[in-house]
């Protein structure tokens, strides 16, 4: 064994952990080696010392250490708020209870929006709907559009068209964010016959006659007559 | 662990007082001798044993505990940590000397309370003490674990998470700077 090895094993030897077939070389090293001899005497001399004069262990307060511990790990109670009065069943059923409603809603108006083509919910204190404007403007559009006919009287209701054109402003307002492009062209051709209408000379046969064709082209009789606001549901404006 | 504290733990991780409490009782001995040992103060040493108990409890809902690693392990070495931690604090706070003049003092109390034969005794214990008081924390830990709670040099290893070769050097430098100092002492 050398001088290493024995100052390795000296405390395995101490604590009775040396394996027995080290521990006759252990005590053959220490008996030929005169350094690691002193070495050992003196560790076990340091060790009878700290063993000698343990420090005395004096009793402390076991209970007030043992309250200060239990205060700290003890559980915090838990702030009471509002919501705290109701049970948590209640809560999540008012939560689900919300959800639902808000989901029907949102359903709901999105199947407005897509039947109607219109974004956005409607004025319900606006005076009429898009199918009472058509059926106001039916009459107008026959009226001019037959205009160019033999014997037919010029027209005269330009105050009326006046109101119309208006009206149909109001309800372009309306329609601006509308994904139905028919509906959108519709009212456009609509703005063009009526501006064209407020601005006739009726005593020029040929200006009546235009507007006649421009009627006609357009096809606005037809197109008011076919375009069916019961099958898209009524536009709320 | 026996089969007892086993159920006490299990107990005591569900957060029974009752249990927390048995617990406290069966370990606080041998954590405040520890804690006293190496601190040598009693309010010191209260510190030190709150801390590890409260430290242990806390962290006990989160930690596995299998049927190797002994509750009495583990909350012993979160005492050793616990009283190193608190050493190295007071000694930034106090400095080493008033810290050694605190270890002084602690014996002087007691030895003029003690009969004459005694003085001596004390007087020399003391000395011992001045002197581990100027270990670092961790040599005087391995002191005070191999000396004064007669562990294994494995056994301290494990507590410190350090290898058994360190530990063997570490304690070889300590008791040379014990057996140097305490020559000085009686040589001058």
């Amino acid at each position: 064994m050398t001088c290493n090895e024995f100052k390795d094993a000296i405390f395995l030897f101490q604590d009775g952990a040396l394996p027995k077939a080290k521990t006759s070389d252990f005590a053959g090293h220490r008996r030929s080696c005169p350094a690691c001899a002193r070495e050992f005497a003196a560790l076990e001399e340091a060790a009878a010392l700290l063993a000698g004069h343990p420090p005395v262990v004096p009793v402390p307060d076991w209970e007030r250490s043992w309250k200060k511990i239990a205060a700290a790990v003890a559980p915090r109670p838990r702030r009471r708020t509002a919501w705290s009065f109701f049970p948590r069943w209640a809560l999540v059923a008012v939560g689900f209870a919300a959800f639902f409603i808000l989901g029907v809603a949102f359903a709901r108006l999105d199947f407005f929006h897509a039947k109607t083509g219109i974004a956005g919910a409607g004025d319900a204190a606006f005076s009429f709907t898009a199918r009472d404007y058509f059926s106001l403007l039916q009459p107008v559009m026959a009226e001019y559009g037959n205009a160019q006919a033999p014997g037919a009287p010029a027209p005269e209701n330009r105050d009326r068209v006046r109101g119309l054109l208006n009206d149909l402003y109001l309800l372009k307002q309306r329609a601006e964010g509308s994904r139905d492009g028919a509906l959108r062209l519709l009212l456009g051709d609509i703005e063009l016959v009526l501006l064209e209408m407020v601005h006739l000379d009726r005593s020029r046969p040929d200006d009546v006659r235009r507007l006649s064709e421009l009627i006609q082209e357009k096809g606005l009789s037809m197109k008011l007559r076919v375009f069916k606001p019961d099958n898209r549901k009524l536009i709320q404006i | 662990m026996n089969i007892n504290e086993a159920n006490w733990v299990a107990l005591a991780r569900a957060g029974d007082p009752g249990a927390m409490h048995e617990l406290y009782e069966r370990h606080r001995g041998r954590i405040f001798s520890l804690a006293y040992r190496y601190v040598r103060s009693v309010p010191d040493a209260e510190d030190i044993l709150q801390d590890t108990f409260i430290k242990a409890f806390r962290s006990l809902k989160n930690c596995q505990l299998d049927d190797d690693a002994f509750f009495s392990s583990w909350i012993y070495r979160i005492a050793v940590n616990c009283a190193m931690d608190h050493f190295r604090k007071r000694r930034r706070e106090d400095g080493d000397e008033e810290w050694q003049r605190d270890f002084l003092a602690a014996d002087e109390g007691r030895a003029a309370a003690s009969p004459e034969s005694e003085y001596r005794r004390h007087e020399l214990r003391a000395q011992v003490e001045q002197v581990l008081g100027k270990l670092s924390a961790r040599k005087r830990m391995i002191v005070q674990l191999r000396h004064y709670q007669q562990l294994k040099i494995h056994e301290i290893a494990e507590f410190l998470g350090c290898s058994q070769g360190s530990v063997k050097k570490q304690l070889f430098v300590a008791l040379a700077q014990l057996r140097g100092e305490m020559d000085a002492r009686s040589g001058g």
